[in-house]
């Protein structure tokens, strides 16, 4: 099976092969590339980019990301999670907003420093 | 030639049985065709000394396009009274109007748009023509030239940039040169002024980059150019300012006749009286004077596409230069319905290459294609024979609105008493405007006295509308004291044509309310630049959500219904 | 005001070149139009920059505030909404004007980094016919639509160009309730990374249309509908193939061009191929004393070599002028570009960092740079793709002459 590994920029391609249950990987220029074949076969992870609304002035929205991977089939569910927060004062990049998204270990923080305005 | 042996000729030639009814006015034309093309060939045909040609052959098989009308639905109209009614916001409505507010007169526009100068006006390439190529005893020759001879003083008052560069109509052999002669005589005859015959050398001194192939010119030192939306924006500003009343997206439904005169005007937006009515609905002008029951012309909507060229490409002429008639092309010497264009350097100094002139059945469809790109491409490019079809970066197309006859009408009504027609106004309207509208207004003002009514001159009447700030146009200490007294002047949002804040501003608060993305654009540029307002765009339409109060998700480019977003996200 | 140097544009290159440029000794006056420092990075939400600089996967707006928390422990003085309105040679550098909400302000420097970054191609550089209606937005304003104003483009969404910022628009407008109808790229293959061809597409059944193109638009108000044809080998559509789409937005992906209004202006020498100036290994243009980097030089799919270039005329536009001998690179074979293309032999010529493109997608191939006939590296790469670009560092000291130097792709 043929796999494009989504870790980084390289997008290398892995070539998989399941020799009864042990799963081999070829084409990673890394380890990460193993790991990422492996969870894709089992239980698809992703890392996720989104914005949740603010009142702050000049902020209609402001970025965020789930600062470790979730499950694929999560994706919207996050989404719907997001729609609900409104932050209502300037937060400094990284803060939490929430923790132990789905079970897991990653947080969903803010990537952009709302202290850092202008206008 | 009878109308008899055109019936026979238009069967033999076209295959179309025509229907020729006849009264005092007009040539009526009925039947059916598959060409639309052909119709307008055939509407040509019946063109006789003193008579309109109102044709009504169908093109077989086509529904036209539903006309644009707005969605808006109120009464803010309802149960007024107006001396003046102007339909139609383009160059001859907006002229008119302010020419109207020279007296003291209830002068309301009606505009179907958000906007003015949304048709033809303000897609044109703003020539402002000397009128070398015009025929004898037209209204075109009589307002064209006299409209040109005034256009600096009426830009100065509107504040209004215009520049008087001239125009080079070259030639590639002697024998054109001879017919040439003939053109500045005739230019003379029509007061035309300073057109003459440049030879080879006196060309390559004012455009170096045609010497390789011209062998003459014919030059028209009188030829300007200005941009067309602006002067018709400032016409309307500047009736607005002296007491007209512009309402936009208000289109004209109905108008309601009784003993041959109008008694009441029905739009969306409410029913109204007036003592008189100009129309002035450019290619809806025939439909607005059969609402009368006065249809006695047809307008056949054409369509023009100019291309705007990359000003780096290499050798674009720095004159206007329009290829004159070449030895296979004699017959169209001043009888063309293109008014040369060529390279033009608009008003703004971008360079046009265009217009081409296409015949089309849907009077709105101001749509550009690739044909007419090409076309356009092929036709002109021989002014510039460097130029390469990469170096076009903008395209535009208007439609214009001619009559079969190809003149200006600009009268009362024969058959109902209050109506003015102001239509078939095409190429050289912008530059005939500033004469034809005195004259339409007068019109109005006399048959307004001629009922008794004591039209007295508006003593507060200012023609003078105040010129907008341009940053780029100011020396760096004039720009520094004007941004100590606004900082908004000192912002830069459009990077490309680098309009500032102040200026953007200064455009939403036009005397017309106009508060959109493209307003904005017409006004003052911004978005207009090489990004083409992929940079501004988004802050643009922030700045109109705060100058007008409004959520971003209101913003229009345009009109009604053309908002930039659909909604906000988290809510869609 | 006199300073060392003066940085054009507050984005990634220009954020690292004016820290770099400070780090080594000079005044800087890093100037910026925008409110806030980060340039296009404050509106790509998305991960995935700073992988090969920082080991991890950013944010856009994380990987610039990295770069302006180190900006503001240098002395680089910040001026904010300034605009640049002239700029010339002056008798010891140069003097540049700009604008801003408290003035009009004229400063003298010794070297110019130019880091204004690029544009996006519109739907009259790709000749897009029809209405001008609403609904019709670059990808970048689309972004910006989406990820600063927080406002819908459209609900039905068709994307023209499958560069990584349309693979990445079509992926944010699915997951906040958009349905994109599909990616259209009128190449026969796709133009972004593969990994985004997966993640953003692959992932959330998006489908990806090759060798079609957006032909025409219609809408009278907001876009209605589009056409799309299918299109030959050199891209131009084919008559007879329209089928049209019905959509309320097109969002164009079809390319970026840097943007090079000032280096223009002071009639320093660009390189058709990269639309960015001629630079030698130090990112100096042709016109001494005038840098330029980042997007503005070449456009980039890693900010982390926008980043990197941004450096390299940071450190180079505060040392000493010293007389140049700039020698030009060659190129041979299927390249796009190879950047930089001049080579100062008289600075360091031990550790160039060359970036390079292919012209067409190729595999097992061989490049080869030689001076005056001796190679003196090559690399062999299995897979060569035009979206994804590549980066040398090569030892110019092992040549016996650096004269005739060439660049030369070839099959294995």
């Amino acid at each position: 099976m043929e796999l494009v590994c989504i870790v980084c920029p390289n997008s290398c391609r892995l070539t998989v092969e399941n020799h009864d249950g042990q799963v081999s990987v070829s084409g990673n220029k890394c380890k990460r590339g193993e790991v990422f074949a492996n969870s894709e076969l089992t239980n698809p992870m992703r890392s996720a980019t989104t914005s949740v609304k603010t009142t702050v002035l000049g902020y209609p929205v402001v970025s965020v990301k789930t600062d470790g991977e979730i499950p694929k089939s999560k994706l919207f569910e996050l989404m719907q999670l997001c729609d609900e927060i409104v932050i209502d004062k300037p937060l400094p990049i990284g803060t939490v907003l929430v923790d132990n998204l789905f079970g897991t270990k990653a947080k969903l923080v803010t990537t952009t420093d709302m202290e850092d305005t202008n206008e | 030639m009878s109308f008899d042996k055109i019936v026979k000729y238009v069967k033999k030639r076209y295959g179309v049985d025509v229907t020729v009814r006849e009264d005092e006015r007009s040539v009526f034309l009925a039947g059916e065709c598959d060409n639309w093309a052909s119709i307008v060939a055939i509407g040509k045909l019946f063109v006789t000394e003193g008579k309109h040609v109102v044709n009504d052959i169908v093109l077989k098989g086509h529904d036209e396009k539903p006309e644009y009308l707005p969605q808006l639905q109120d009464n803010a109209l309802d149960n007024t009274d107006w001396d003046v009614v102007v339909i139609g916001g383009g160059i001859s409505g907006c002229s008119i109007a302010r020419e109207l507010t020279r007296n003291k007169l209830k002068v309301l526009l009606v505009e179907k748009h958000s906007d003015v100068a949304r048709g033809a006006s303000g897609a044109n390439n703003g020539m402002v023509h000397a009128g070398i190529d015009l025929k004898h005893q037209c209204l075109k020759l009589k307002y064209g030239v006299a409209g040109n001879a005034i256009y600096g003083e009426v830009c100065k008052d509107l504040g209004v940039d215009f520049r008087r560069s001239g125009q080079y109509v070259i030639f590639d052999s002697r024998l054109i040169r001879f017919f040439a002669k003939g053109t500045v005589k005739r230019a003379e005859r029509h007061g035309i002024p300073g057109v003459r015959i440049l030879n080879k050398k006196q060309i390559a001194e004012a455009e170096p980059r045609v010497e390789s192939f011209a062998v003459g010119a014919l030059y028209a030192p009188s030829t300007g150019y200005v941009s067309p939306y602006q002067l018709t924006i400032a016409y309307a500003e500047n009736a607005v300012q002296n007491g007209a009343i512009v309402s936009l997206n208000t289109a004209v439904l109905g108008l309601d006749v009784t003993d041959g005169k109008i008694v009441r005007v029905r739009t969306n937006r409410g029913r109204f009286t007036a003592r008189c009515v100009v129309n002035c609905a450019g290619v809806f002008a025939d439909k607005i004077a059969a609402m009368a029951g006065d249809r006695y012309f047809s307008i056949h909507p054409r369509r023009g596409t100019d291309l705007m060229l990359d000003p780096k490409a290499e050798g674009i002429p720095t004159q206007t230069i329009s290829m004159g008639p070449t030895l296979k092309s004699l017959s169209r010497f001043g009888k063309g319905s293109t008014k040369g264009g060529g390279v033009i350097k608009t008003a703004d100094g971008n360079y046009l290459l265009g217009p081409d002139a296409v015949e089309i059945p849907d009077r709105e469809d101001s749509s550009t294609s690739i044909e007419s790109m090409n076309n356009v491409f092929d036709k002109h490019s021989c002014v510039c024979p460097t130029l390469k079809k990469n170096d076009i970066i903008a395209f535009f197309s208007g439609v214009r609105a001619p009559t079969y006859e190809e003149d200006f009408i600009i009268e009362r009504s024969a058959k109902v008493v209050n109506f003015v027609h102001v239509a078939g106004i095409q190429s050289p309207g912008i530059t005939a405007a500033p004469a034809f509208s005195k004259d339409a207004a007068a019109i109005v003002v006399d048959y307004l006295r001629s009922t008794g009514i004591d039209v007295q001159p508006n003593e507060r009447f200012d023609p003078v509308r105040p010129r907008p700030v341009k940053t780029k146009k100011l020396t760096m200490d004039e720009w520094d004291k004007l941004i100590k007294n606004d900082p908004d002047f000192g912002k830069i949002i459009c990077r490309c044509e680098e309009i500032s804040l102040g200026e953007i501003k200064q455009a939403l608060r036009n005397p017309l309310g106009v508060k959109t993305i493209d307003g904005v654009k017409r006004r003052v540029r911004a978005g207009m630049g090489r990004c083409q307002g992929g940079f501004c765009m988004p802050l643009i339409t922030k700045i109109i959500a705060e100058e007008s109060a409004c959520e971003i998700t209101d913003v229009t480019k345009d009109d009604p219904g053309s908002n930039i977003a659909v909604g906000k996200i988290k809510e869609v | 005001m006199r300073y060392d140097t003066v940085v054009i544009g507050g984005g990634p290159a220009g954020l690292a070149a004016a820290i770099k440029a400070s780090e080594n000794g000079g005044s800087v006056l890093l100037i910026e139009r925008e409110a806030r420092l980060g340039g296009i990075l404050k509106q790509c939400i998305h991960d995935g920059f700073g992988v090969v600089r920082f080991g991890e996967k950013l944010s856009g707006p994380e990987y610039a505030d990295r770069f302006i928390k180190e900006l503001r422990r240098t002395n680089v003085q910040v001026s904010l909404f300034s605009f640049v309105t002239d700029t010339h040679k002056c008798d010891d550098g140069y003097s540049i004007t700009y604008v801003c909400r408290d003035g009009m302000h004229t400063v003298q420097c010794s070297s110019i980094v130019l880091a204004t970054g690029c544009r996006e191609r519109t739907r009259n550089n790709i000749y897009i016919h029809g209405d001008r209606c609403a609904g019709i937005y670059t990808a970048g304003a689309a972004q910006n639509l989406v990820n600063i104003m927080g406002v819908m483009p459209g609900k039905n969404v068709v994307i023209l160009g499958s560069g990584d910022i349309g693979l990445i628009m079509a992926r944010r407008l699915t997951l906040e309730g958009a349905k994109v109808l599909g990616v259209y790229e009128a190449k026969s293959s796709p133009s972004g990374l593969t990994r985004n061809i997966h993640q953003c597409l692959r992932d959330f059944d998006i489908p990806l249309y090759l060798s079609k193109t957006v032909t025409r638009v219609f809408g009278t108000t907001r876009l209605e509908k589009v056409e799309i044809s299918d299109v030959d080998e050199k891209m131009r559509p084919l008559a007879g193939s329209e089928q049209l789409v019905d959509c309320d937005c097109l969002v164009l992906a079809v390319g970026l061009i840097p943007e090079n209004e000032i280096a223009r202006d002071m009639l320093v020498p660009l390189d058709p191929k990269t639309k960015g100036a001629y630079v030698d290994q130090n990112c100096q243009t042709k016109t001494d004393g005038v840098y330029a980097c980042g997007n503005a030089l070449h456009v980039n799919d890693l900010v982390d070599y926008v980043s990197e270039s941004g450096e390299t005329a940071g450190i180079d536009c505060v040392k000493p002028a010293h007389k140049r001998k700039l020698i030009q690179i060659n190129t041979e074979g299927k390249l796009l570009y190879v950047v930089p293309q001049l080579l100062d032999v008289n600075s360091d010529v031990s550790r160039v960092v060359m970036y390079f493109r292919a012209s067409e997608e190729l595999s097992a191939q061989r490049l080869t740079i030689t001076a005056d006939g001796q190679t003196i590296f090559t690399k062999v790469y299995n897979k060569l793709l035009p979206p994804e670009m590549e980066r040398i560092t090569v030892d110019f000291t092992q040549a016996a002459s650096l004269r005739d130097l060439t660049v030369k792709l070839e099959d294995k």
